[in-house]
């Protein structure tokens, strides 16, 4: 069984997840397709010896869904925090423009 | 001057006062919650000796097992509650009812085999692990932004 191209499948689903913050993300991405990876192998590895039935496979690759829904969401968390981050630096760069302010008109201000 | 002092004052406390609108910023992630991550990383252990012990037990039958799938349901289950109660927490609490269906799932599976082999012991800690890392990924990235 040839992994690769769902490995691809899988690094494109989640860059598209990311959307245009997945340079920030891209080290998350590539542990999950790593572990996707890992744990595709171990299938194939656990199976050798006939003694996982098909069903018990085809439950396994509809799993793969649910991990995979579950990486794009903290993909999404991620960049979504990044975005936080700056709204969080803005207003306080805000706050601080505005005592700056406060404090030159008490400056001029005429006794 | 004294009315300026006032007003500066007034203001300053209006913008740190905790729970004054003014000036906070949006917020569009959950706040961080560590009780969150320790139970999450409680609920991993949990389950991967649970799973440990079980490869390693000559009983691998469903009776003997089902204590272990009921406490971790019902350490997902209070993950779940938790985190439901933080604004923004939607996509976290998702993910969370993501690991409890595949518990149930795989509680159901080994129901219906009565007993399982060892190959399939390692299948399932393995998709469990990595059905719960991505939840603690999102609960510490939110750690990130406070």
């Amino acid at each position: 069984m040839n992994i690769k191209p769902l490995l691809q499948g899988v690094a494109d689903y989640l860059k598209d997840a990311a959307g245009d913050q997945r340079d920030k993300v891209e080290p998350q991405i590539n542990g999950y397709v790593n572990r996707t990876e890992g744990r595709l192998l171990a299938v194939m590895v656990e199976s050798v010896d006939g003694l996982l039935s098909p069903q018990f496979l085809a439950a396994r690759m509809e799993d793969e869904l649910g991990i995979l829904e579950s990486q794009a969401i903290a993909i999404g968390i991620s960049t979504a925090s990044f975005a936080q981050q700056v709204i969080n630096t803005t207003v306080k760069g805000l706050l601080v423009v505005v005592i700056e302010e406060l404090l030159k008109r008490k400056s001029v201000q005429p006794e | 001057m004294k009315k300026l002092f006032l007003f500066a004052f007034m203001a300053l406390s209006i913008t740190i006062t905790p729970g004054c609108k003014l000036l906070q910023p949006t917020q569009i992630v959950s706040p961080y919650n560590a009780a969150i991550v320790a139970d999450v990383v409680d609920l991993g252990k949990f389950v991967d000796g649970f799973y440990s012990d079980m490869e390693t037990d000559e009983d691998k039958s469903f009776t003997t097992s089902l204590p272990g799938y009921n406490a971790a349901e019902v350490s997902i289950n209070s993950i779940i509650i938790r985190s439901s109660v933080r604004p923004k927490s939607g996509l976290i609490v998702k993910q969370a009812e993501l690991y409890k269906k595949m518990l149930l799932k795989f509680r159901d599976e080994h129901k219906a085999y009565g007993t399982l082999n060892n190959n399939q012991i390692r299948i399932y800690r393995r998709y469990l692990a990595d059905q719960l890392g991505p939840l603690l990924d999102s609960e510490l990235s939110l750690k990130q932004k406070s």
